[in-house]
């Protein structure tokens, strides 16, 4: 088991760090595949050739039991002729002695047809069985006479039908008759029936589907297996085989079969001495040997197939399990990536924070000394040279005085609003009801001589930093507070409204902060929240335009949203959520 | 009043000047020293000749100074056996958070920032002189 983790393992981080992975992969597959063919062609072949090699066989036999029964048909028609008392009798030219002898020929030689006997010049003299009328007519323009009288050889005729009927195939057997000195007196000539010469093929199992053709010396079909009594003789001479067999060759193909026309496996043979061939043929799908060769390739392929699946399957698995791992690698070097920006964003904030913080530090001190200086002096001026000064001139100077104190004033609110980002968040859940009751007993404790109604939801309560919490429902409530300044019958609500749940978000909770107050106008909306906007004059409500920029950055710490609505000389409310 | 001494260090010559016109302006008429860095403090206390400077009935202490800060300075005083009880008042221009913490953790006896509205200015001195000087009952002097 281990080691064949390990064996996977190595597998695994070869094909992981390789760059021929895909290479490799590649050449493990055309291997088997190569060894896929190769076996497929060996077996093929082999198979191939073992079962052709028997179909060969099957012809030679044939071919030579051929070659044997037209030796016999051969032998017999030379014993027939050297028959000393035929001799004699045709030497003699006494015809009806030889037509007599002729009758005695035993009969029990079912395939000789007929025999005749002509002279030298081929008239015919003798003849068994007798046709009428058949003596004394030439038949020296007949094929076996041209071929015999040429040296006087024993000849045998390709296939032709018989004139008279019934029609039959026959060949005819011609071989001369010679006195004892070796002169040739006539021609004995012996009609074969072939279908009866051949009898014994049809006897022969050459296997399912499968046939023979007896091919003769010029081409011709003489016999088919499969049709008995075939009466036509069908010329067969351009076929290749049959070319092949006219040469003398024998052999064994596959191809188109020479009659039927289809994929057979043909194995031929001549006759040897007679220009005769055999043809034995089987139609492809019925060899038994080359189903059994399909069959075998068959496993074969289907062995390699498998093979090739599991090898396709285990690469594709080992790729899966890479891949995996990169991914798993990757992912682990994103996460780091990332851990190591956050870090340096922290970082790089909590420098940019202790600029900021040294920054304020210095404007506080400062910004704030030659203030005092300008305000001090004035105030000296004023009170030292009271004399020398008109009343335009105290004037001025009191301005300078009103205008410093109200930069001191910005310094400060700027700082304040610089502490609201600086400050660290301690989150918590703060009681925004109570926090809200008691900044407005502040404010009415700032200024007694305010008659102001105040209406606050009970029990409200969010999570958040209590200081910075405070300092925004301050400001937020300071702004009722002062807007509300020139409002008979002033009114300040505090409470929060349930937004439905929509598709993403559960429902959300708005805090709100209404006054009856100045308002403001819409138009204006989007300054509201900027540092130093403001949207009322100095002399109508002082400030410093600070407050809402503030609570904008104390809601934004707290992941929330705050919104303004109003009109003027109507009041104003404002909208803030609080997620948890 | 009395005519115990003031020690003043302050750097700015302007918040000099007007601190002392607000402590004239308030009558408030004892001896003010004036030193105008860290050093020239810590020399008044520990310095060549400093055995002939009387204690101080309070030190204002700036924050902000050159060479030594303000800081600095009180934790010398705190430090030292002559001065550790020497009453040190820090007044300054911040309000920043750290500036009064780290203040009072290094034993300031009180902290009062500089406001920019000279009126307010002059009311904390007045109200500063009559605490230090008219109301508070300093320590026994310790020196030998």
């Amino acid at each position: 088991m281990t080691t064949l983790m390990k064996l996977r393992n190595a597998l695994a981080s070869f094909i992981e760090h390789s760059p021929f992975r895909w290479a490799v992969l590649s050449l493990a597959a055309a291997t088997v595949i190569a060894t896929a063919a190769y076996s497929y062609r060996e077996i093929d072949s082999q198979l191939t050739a073992l079962t052709l090699s028997r179909r060969e066989a099957v012809a030679q036999l044939m071919a030579t039991t051929l070659t044997e029964k037209f030796g016999r048909v051969v032998d017999i028609a030379i014993s027939l002729s050297t028959n000393p008392q035929l001799q004699n009798l045709v030497e003699k030219e006494k015809w009806i002695e030889v037509d007599e002898l002729l009758h005695t020929v035993p009969q029990d030689l079912p395939h000789i047809d007929r025999l005749f006997l002509t002279d030298t010049r081929g008239t015919l003299r003798a003849d068994v069985p007798a046709l009428p009328g058949a003596h004394g007519i030439n038949l020296a323009s007949l094929d076996w006479y041209r071929e015999v009288s040429r040296n006087w050889q024993p000849y045998v005729s390709p296939a032709h039908l018989r004139v008279a009927a019934p029609q039959i195939n026959i060949l005819a057997v011609a071989v001369p008759v010679k006195t004892s000195a070796g002169q040739v007196t006539g021609i004995l000539v012996l009609h074969i029936h072939i279908e009866k010469l051949f009898e014994w093929v049809a006897g022969i199992r050459t296997g399912e589907g499968a046939s023979v053709y007896i091919v003769d010396s010029k081409g011709q079909m003489a016999f088919h297996s499969g049709q008995q009594n075939h009466k036509k003789i069908t010329d067969l001479s351009e076929n290749p085989i049959v070319q092949k067999l006219r040469r003398g060759e024998n052999g064994v193909e596959v191809g188109s079969d020479v009659m039927e026309q289809q994929e057979s496996i043909v194995a031929y043979a001549p006759v040897s001495g007679f220009g005769w061939g055999v043809i034995v043929q089987q139609p492809v799908r019925t060899s038994l040997g080359l189903a059994a060769r399909d069959t075998q390739l068959r496993n074969l392929l289907a062995g390699y197939g498998i093979i090739l699946l599991l090898g396709a399957m285990t690469a594709i698995l080992t790729l899966r399990v890479v891949n995996a791992r990169q991914r798993e690698e990757n992912d682990r070097r994103m996460k780091a990536e990332l851990e190591r920006q956050v870090a340096e964003r922290t970082s790089e904030l909590q420098v940019a924070n202790r600029e900021l913080q040294s920054f304020s530090y210095s404007v506080s001190h400062d910004l704030r000394a030659p203030l005092r200086s300008i305000d001090g002096f004035s105030q000296a001026v004023i009170e030292d040279y009271a004399g020398q000064l008109d009343d335009q001139g105290r004037d001025y100077l009191n301005r300078v005085r009103a205008a410093t104190q109200r930069m001191g004033h910005l310094i400060d609110d700027m700082l304040a609003l610089s502490r609201v980002t600086l400050a660290e968040m301690q989150r918590g859940t703060v009681d925004l009801s109570a926090l809200a009751a008691e900044v407005l007993a502040e404010l009415q404790k700032n200024e007694p001589g305010r008659k102001v109604d105040w209406c606050i939801e009970p029990g409200l309560a969010a999570v958040g930093d209590a200081h910075l919490l405070r300092v925004l429902l301050f400001n937020l409530l300071g702004n009722a507070w002062k807007f509300t300044g020139k409002t008979a019958n002033a009114t300040i609500e505090f409470g929060a409204m349930q937004n439905a749940p929509t598709q993403n978000t559960q429902g959300t909770r708005d805090y709100f902060v209404r006054d009856n107050g100045a308002g403001f106008d819409m138009t204006y909306a989007d300054k509201l929240f900027g540092a130093f906007r403001r949207l009322h004059t100095n002399a109508d409500f002082p400030g410093t335009g600070i407050g809402l920029a503030t609570v904008q950055r104390i809601i934004h710490r707290h992941g929330g949203q705050v919104r303004g609505e109003g009109a003027p000389g109507r009041g104003a409310t404002f909208y803030f959520s609080l997620p948890d | 009043m009395n005519n115990k001494t003031i020690l003043l260090i302050e750097d700015n010559p302007d918040d000099e000047v007007l601190t002392l016109r607000a402590l004239r302006n308030n009558h408030i008429l004892n001896d003010v020293t004036v030193a105008h860095d860290g050093q020239e403090a810590l020399d008044y206390f520990f310095g060549e000749g400093a055995a002939a400077n009387t204690a101080p009935a309070v030190v204002l202490l700036d924050l902000k100074l050159p060479k030594v800060d303000g800081l600095e300075v009180l934790r010398r005083i705190r430090a030292d056996q002559r001065t550790c009880l020497q009453p040190v008042v820090v007044l300054t221009s911040s309000r920043e958070e750290q500036d009064i913490v780290n203040s009072y953790r290094l034993g300031a006896n009180s902290y009062i920032r500089k406001p920019v509205d000279f009126a307010q200015f002059m009311e904390a001195v007045r109200q500063l002189g009559l605490y230090w000087l008219v109301l508070n009952e300093p320590a026994p002097v310790q020196r030998k």
